[in-house]
């Protein structure tokens, strides 16, 4: 038995069409359903998008300046008019340099994901949000999945002014 | 205030158990692997806006607008690379990239460095230099990683 990804809609926002056919044809493999798969190659046109379809994953470039993918990334976590603010979004980026994924952590992202990349560092990815869904923390200051991803024994004080937990959906 | 939400996990619920194939992830890896993407074009337009970028910021080389542009053209091409068949841009623009993220910030320098970077990828490209391994590739990222190295050790 495998996963079944028939009834899963993936919105992909690249740079080029040559790198979202190379994603198109690298998911599709992966069983996703060719027609399950759409494109998108600005945050604007993503958000839209988004918001048409609520896809199950997106997955991102870090777009041209300033930062665009970031900004898709906090607009879907947190714009009124995202049809779900708690989406897996997968970042992908040609750098893997500390500060951006930190950028990308602070900004709500489920999973980071450096290019130039295997088929199987992508699996990986979808699988975790797949199977190991972080919850959210929706505050001012910061929606999006929990950023303490290790599951780590901490016996101290819980130190957060107030915490409600919610089962949502 | 904060609260800790635990969405449904709708998307398990569509996907089921199981995980991923091992025969759809090898053929996920061949499609990367064997891909016939002409990566030319492409690597070229980045090039060719990286030029741009400099040259439309003139004399004022220590903008944060030229960094960000540099750094967009470069990490794209730094992604690019190896998915289209050309390690050896990956290779070289890696060097590059580390670099800008390590200093935020561009300088008269810097843009020598990227110039310079330009005419290896072009080299590269030109005579389709694909392979870490050729000794042209080799040759070329081991001069920028020397200057690189050098820029650094004078800026601590």
């Amino acid at each position: 038995m495998a996963y079944n990804f028939t009834k899963v809609d993936v919105l992909v926002v690249e740079s080029t069409p040559e790198m979202f056919k190379l994603f198109k044809t690298v998911l599709a493999m992966l069983d996703v359903p060719s027609q399950n798969i759409d494109s998108a190659y600005s945050a604007e046109e993503g958000f839209e998008k988004f918001c048409k379809k609520n896809h199950d994953i997106v997955i991102t470039d870090w777009l041209d300046n300033p930062d665009k993918g970031i900004e898709l990334l906090k607009t879907i976590r947190t714009h009124k008019k995202s049809p779900n603010a708690f989406v897996p979004v997968i970042m992908t980026a040609g750098s893997s340099h500390f500060s951006r994924v930190i950028r990308s952590r602070d900004a709500g992202v489920s999973e980071y994901l450096v290019k130039p990349f295997a088929a199987e560092s992508l699996a990986i990815r979808i699988t975790r949000v797949i199977e190991n869904p972080r919850d959210f923390v929706v505050s001012d200051a910061y929606t999006g999945p929990e950023r303490r991803i290790r599951d780590v024994e901490y016996d101290g004080d819980d130190r957060r002014v107030e915490k409600q937990w919610i089962q949502a959906g | 205030m904060n609260m800790i939400i635990k969405p449904k996990n709708t998307l398990k619920e569509k996907v089921g158990d199981g995980g991923f194939r091992a025969e759809s992830l090898k053929k996920a890896q061949t499609a990367i692997d064997e891909n016939d993407v002409d990566f030319v074009p492409i690597a070229k337009k980045y090039l060719g806006l990286i030029n741009r970028a400099i040259e439309d910021n003139g004399d004022n080389k220590n903008s944060k607008k030229l960094y960000s542009e540099l750094l967009d053209q470069l990490m794209q091409l730094r992604a690019q690379g190896s998915m289209f068949n050309y390690p050896s841009i990956t290779v070289t623009t890696d060097i590059v990239v580390d670099l800008l993220e390590s200093l935020n910030m561009v300088d008269d320098t810097i843009v020598e460095i990227v110039q310079a970077y330009e005419k290896s990828a072009m080299a590269l490209l030109g005579a389709k230099v694909k392979s870490v391994d050729n000794p042209v590739c080799k040759a070329l990222a081991s001069e920028l990683q020397t200057v690189c190295n050098k820029y650094k050790a004078k800026r601590s």
